[in-house]
């Protein structure tokens, strides 16, 4: 049968069992794949972003004083440069994101 | 979609277009014109409008279906400003709470049948998300005045990697808004376009058109997925910036 906790009749212990049964699962769904792979485009859409960005930069710069394709390389350099600091950035809100809420779920385990 | 001559005919991006709803045929369009895309930014804010107004004029106890579906939308942007902006971001709440409205309900009025998506313009994506630069990078430099330019400034970093960084920093500012319009301007292109091709091969292929119909129904459950997640996504890309302009680092 079930595994009865200090103070608790056979009873309370099967009401127990069977409230736990009624709490959702945490499982992966469809959502949460597709929150996945919604992380993924967003970073490869940074990447390339900021790519293009320091691009541009660098070609204006280049189109002003004529240096082609000086400013163009350095600043392509710089933007792919931006754009790995912005993943890096999405990245490590994610994680922190995923450990509150770990930490949140396991405060909901201790409550109960 | 097939023409007289029969065959494949596929346009997938005509239902983009934006035509003026007045005067001639065809006419161009101007500053001051009426166009589908005005048409339907009028129906966003009037049916968002409509449906804040009347469900939460109840004020019943007990929820009528109406009044839940305001008191769940409200309650959910409220803890996402809480949770990603901290409690000083809650001044901010009505504007961002304006902002969600506006691009779910332009997401989700973009998939009835004959409508037109304003959300898959850049023109309109890129002007929500610049807003919401300009008045974030306003707020860092009315909270911290001088001292929000830091934001730009590693820290603990040797000052000769100073030259390099500070640019890489800046430039990754000016990522967030570019990438936060094209994030929703194309997600919301690309799920019409790709439903318009399929829709392309339903006549054409009678009886086997059945395959690319059932394609498009599960493509539909999928875009309504994409247009409720897009209008989330966009909202909580607003409170993290909201966040990094009030807290910094």
């Amino acid at each position: 049968m079930t595994e009865k906790r200090d103070g608790e009749s056979e009873l309370q212990a099967r009401i127990r069992r069977a409230r736990d049964d009624l709490e959702p699962k945490r499982t992966t769904n469809a959502a949460e794949k597709y929150n996945a792979l919604t992380i993924a485009w967003r970073m490869t859409l940074e990447l390339v972003v900021g790519t293009g960005l320091g691009a541009a930069i660098g070609w204006s710069l280049d189109e002003l004083f004529s240096s082609k394709p000086l400013f163009l390389i350095g600043f392509g350099i710089l933007g792919f440069a931006a754009g790995v600091r912005t993943v890096m950035a999405t990245a490590q809100e994610m994680s922190r994101r995923n450990s509150s809420d770990t930490d949140k779920s396991d405060a909901d385990a201790k409550d109960q | 979609m097939a023409d007289k001559e029969g065959g494949i005919h596929i346009d997938p991006m005509s239902q983009f277009l934006i035509k003026p709803l007045f005067g001639k045929e065809g006419a161009a369009v101007e500053l001051f014109s009426y166009t589908n895309s005005s048409l339907w930014m009028t129906l966003i804010v009037v049916v968002g409008g409509l449906l804040f107004v009347v469900g939460a004029s109840g004020r019943a106890v007990v929820p009528t279906r109406l009044q839940s579906v305001t008191e769940v939308l409200y309650d959910f942007v409220r803890k996402m400003v809480r949770e990603n902006a901290g409690e000083d971001g809650m001044k901010y709440f009505p504007i961002i709470f304006t902002l969600f409205t506006f691009i779910i309900f332009a997401n989700v009025l973009g998939l009835i049948p004959y409508s037109f998506t304003v959300t898959s313009h850049l023109a309109v994506t890129a002007t929500l998300a610049l807003g919401v630069f300009v008045t974030v990078t306003a707020i860092g430099f009315m909270k911290h005045g001088a001292h929000f330019l830091s934001f730009f400034v590693p820290k603990d970093c040797p000052a000769p990697l100073l030259i390099l960084l500070v640019p890489i920093e800046i430039i990754s500012y000016f990522v967030r808004p570019i990438s936060h319009s094209i994030r929703l301007g194309a997600n919301m292109l690309a799920g019409h376009a790709v439903l318009k091709v399929f829709a392309g091969f339903v006549a054409p292929l009678y009886i086997g058109g059945a395959l690319p119909l059932g394609m498009m129904v599960g493509i539909y459950g999928l875009e309504v997925l994409v247009a409720v997640l897009q209008a989330y996504i966009f909202t909580v890309l607003t409170c993290i910036y909201l966040n990094d302009a009030l807290h910094m680092h």
